[in-house]
């Protein structure tokens, strides 16, 4: 995939780094972050069983944004893939949303680079749920049920 | 041959704690306001309970919440099924904890914490809730219907904020399908606001922080 369409996200101020990935959980592109392996995998996990408990009840999430005290992760659920973007405090949020906007109308646009993405479907949804996880999140997750 | 009592006479945690010190297998049946609940006991633990609509050991802790009912404890009736894993001491000591924290949050003023939060322009609606989802307080007429999805969310969160070696989550702002929710964590407890869709999360959370603080 051509970086440079990543760029205009990239290069603003405050940003750390950027992810894009299907929802089968590939990941796709990895720019500027310096996480470990195990965190991007701790994220995708954590966030497709977020977009999968939404999923089976017929709700479909845009976006989520999480603050942490170093971090705000800033997400965007689209048909075919997830971008996540890393920033910190100093990053300008309206400056981040036009470039998100403008960087997802031309990956949307690139049939081609579509086609390698899987949509998400119910079964797939419940797969992700699946996944081995801990007895508290076993338990909140068969209360969705 | 079945003992039958009103929880006014003999509190849930004393029936507990005779049927298991004495080891009992029983079925303990509650009944408050025309609603049912069961516990039951094996070789004096405490192996499954059910309180519509929950099961296992929150079905417990519902039950140790009910101000007052009647109870019918039968002997020598198996579980149907196995829901508990827990010792039983433990887990009424969780359930007397929860149930302590529950009568602190009850005297809290949230009519007011809620006037404050609902004046700030872009909020709907808001409430509080626990951890496992559960509604502490609520604004007039809000709905509820989201919390467990959102409980799912905080918990995802919470365990990537270990991952990435944060100490804890401060605030998540998700957007779904017309609704859009912007979630605090506050002393223990989750503030969910609801919010109007156009709202920008960055632009209320200092007033919320304010609000909160």
């Amino acid at each position: 995939m051509n970086d440079k369409i990543f760029e205009e996200v990239t290069e603003l101020s405050g940003i750390k780094g950027l992810l894009l990935f299907d929802y089968n959980g590939k990941l796709h592109t990895k720019l500027k972050l310096s996480w470990e392996r195990q965190s991007i995998n701790q994220l995708v996990i954590s966030l497709m069983r977020i977009i999968s408990a939404y999923f089976i009840k017929d709700f479909r999430v845009h976006q989520l944004i999480m603050n942490y005290p170093d971090y705000n992760l800033y997400i965007r659920f689209e048909k075919r893939y997830i971008i996540a973007v890393v920033s910190d405090e100093n990053v300008s949020h309206p400056m981040l949303r036009m470039q998100l906007n403008v960087m997802t109308v031309k990956l949307n646009d690139d049939k081609q680079l579509n086609k390698k993405f899987s949509i998400m479907s119910k079964n797939l949804a419940k797969n992700w749920l699946r996944e081995p996880h801990s007895e508290k999140e076993k338990k909140i997750i068969s209360k969705l049920k | 041959m079945a003992l039958l009592g009103n929880l006014n006479d003999l509190k849930l945690p004393s029936l507990i704690q005779l049927n298991c010190m004495e080891r009992n297998t029983a079925k303990l049946t509650i009944e408050y306001n025309n609603r049912f609940g069961f516990m039951y006991f094996d070789d004096g633990q405490i192996v499954h309970a059910e309180y519509e609509p929950d099961i296992g050991e929150t079905a417990v802790y519902r039950l140790l919440n009910l101000p007052a009912g009647k109870f019918k404890v039968e002997t020598d009736i198996k579980a149907p099924m196995r829901s508990i894993n827990s010792n039983w001491s433990n887990l009424l000591l969780e359930g007397m904890h929860k149930k302590d924290n529950r009568k602190e949050t009850e005297t809290f003023d949230f009519d007011h914490l809620f006037e404050k939060l609902m004046s700030i322009h872009g909020v709907e609606g808001a409430y509080l809730m626990d951890r496992s989802g559960e509604i502490i307080a609520k604004s007039p007429e809000e709905r509820t219907k989201s919390a467990e999805l959102l409980s799912l969310t905080i918990f995802e969160s919470e365990q990537l904020a270990e991952d990435l070696d944060q100490s804890h989550l401060e605030s998540l702002c998700i957007e779904y399908t017309g609704d859009k929710f912007i979630l605090f964590l506050y002393n223990q407890l989750i503030t969910v606001l609801r919010v109007d869709v156009p709202t920008k999360h960055e632009k209320i959370y200092s007033q919320v922080k304010r609000v909160l603080n």
